[in-house]
């Protein structure tokens, strides 16, 4: 493979996952036939192009102008058909049964609220599921977007609950510790041993301190979220329009 | 709204308008509708926005595709108009021509204005 071909399956690979992020809130089945459309598109724009014309400069040129990957979304989807959260459009459901999910976990929450004896093992079970469901719903759409945000929301909401679960095994231990009155070196549980202030205070302030995190990384999540239909539509706005 | 938002605005409700006429005269690929595309100025169509544009107008069973080899290059994807596709045009032209003739007449005898 020649320089231009490599300089070209670049920029025609960066493109297209540039249109697929754009894309990444759209719900429409035809959208990966859109990024074929175009692929096979700017196989036949280059093809085209004299070998002598496959500058480096030319080739930005003919990608430039295939136009901004964020006007995709509304051609593709105009008001109403797009947007990954609510309504949820019946053909959206009816297309992607990972939808009925929702439902179930209502109808199970119905079901353990009328019978209180199931309520503890269901809801331990419900929420194993769920966390696992939010892993991989943010392992998906990063996946697609590649975007930042997600992976500080996959902190806050993944990977910090997996370590407040180890931590919270080892507060155990030393709660039991201080509860026999047997020392205990690790702050803060050390002041409850020394009697300084009580165990429950230490508990309140340990639990303060681990939502306090959860929320710096949520916050941090969100405002780092391309949030990619708006930026399209401030796009439009401002850019666009060569005549005019 | 700011001017370039409304042209915009405009120009997308147009292209659907325009890009199932192109098909009521005869079958295109792609790329060849974009260059017939491109030569209306005022659309100022980008190469690729076309395609998500044929992608709905094939969802909602207006348009349909077929991929073809071809002798020079990668294999094109030809679209033609559905029947019901050649219904709806005819209905949006009508409605354009209403809609243009009704602007025309609105823009030249403005309500409360001087004649």
């Amino acid at each position: 493979m020649n320089d231009e071909t490599t300089i070209w399956q670049k920029l025609k690979a960066g493109y297209l996952r540039r249109v697929e992020a754009a894309l990444a809130t759209v719900y429409h089945p035809r959208k990966q036939e859109v990024l074929d459309d175009l692929s096979r598109h700017l196989e036949l724009r280059f093809d085209e192009l004299d070998p002598q014309q496959r500058t480096a400069a030319r080739l930005e040129e003919l990608v430039e102008e295939m136009g901004a990957p964020e006007e995709y979304a509304d051609l593709l989807a105009p008001e109403g058909a797009r947007r990954t959260g609510w309504p949820i459009p019946w053909r959206t459901v009816y297309r992607n049964p990972r939808w009925l999910a929702l439902p179930a976990v209502i109808a199970l929450l119905v079901v353990t609220a009328a019978q209180p004896g199931l309520t503890l093992p269901v809801f331990r079970a419900l929420n194993v599921l769920l966390f696992m469901g939010v892993a991989l719903a943010l392992f998906i759409q990063y996946r697609r977007s590649r975007d930042n945000g997600l992976l500080w929301l996959a902190g806050a909401l993944v990977v910090w609950p997996l370590l407040l679960m180890a931590i919270g095994w080892q507060s155990r231990s030393l709660i039991d510790r201080v509860a026999a009155g047997q020392k205990v070196w690790l702050w803060p549980f050390c002041l409850a041993a020394r009697g300084e202030v009580s165990l429950g205070m230490v508990l309140v302030a340990v639990a303060y301190w681990q939502r306090f995190v959860t929320y710096v990384l949520l916050v941090v999540g969100i405002m780092k979220l391309k949030l990619s239909s708006e930026s399209g539509e401030r796009h439009l706005e401002g850019a666009q329009e060569p005549n005019a | 709204m700011g001017l370039s938002n409304w042209k915009t605005q405009l120009r997308k409700g147009l292209l659907d308008l325009c890009v199932l006429n192109f098909l009521a005269s005869g079958e295109y690929y792609g790329y060849d509708l974009v260059q017939e595309l491109k030569k209306i100025p005022a659309l100022s169509i980008r190469e690729g926005t076309v395609y998500p544009i044929l992608a709905r107008l094939e969802e909602d069973g207006l348009v349909i595709s077929e991929v073809r080899p071809s002798d020079a290059g990668p294999p094109r994807k030809y679209f033609n108009i559905t029947s019901e596709g050649r219904r709806a045009v005819q209905e949006m032209n009508e409605h354009w021509e209403r809609i243009e003739r009704a602007v025309k007449s609105f823009r030249a005898n403005p309500p409360g204005g001087k004649r």
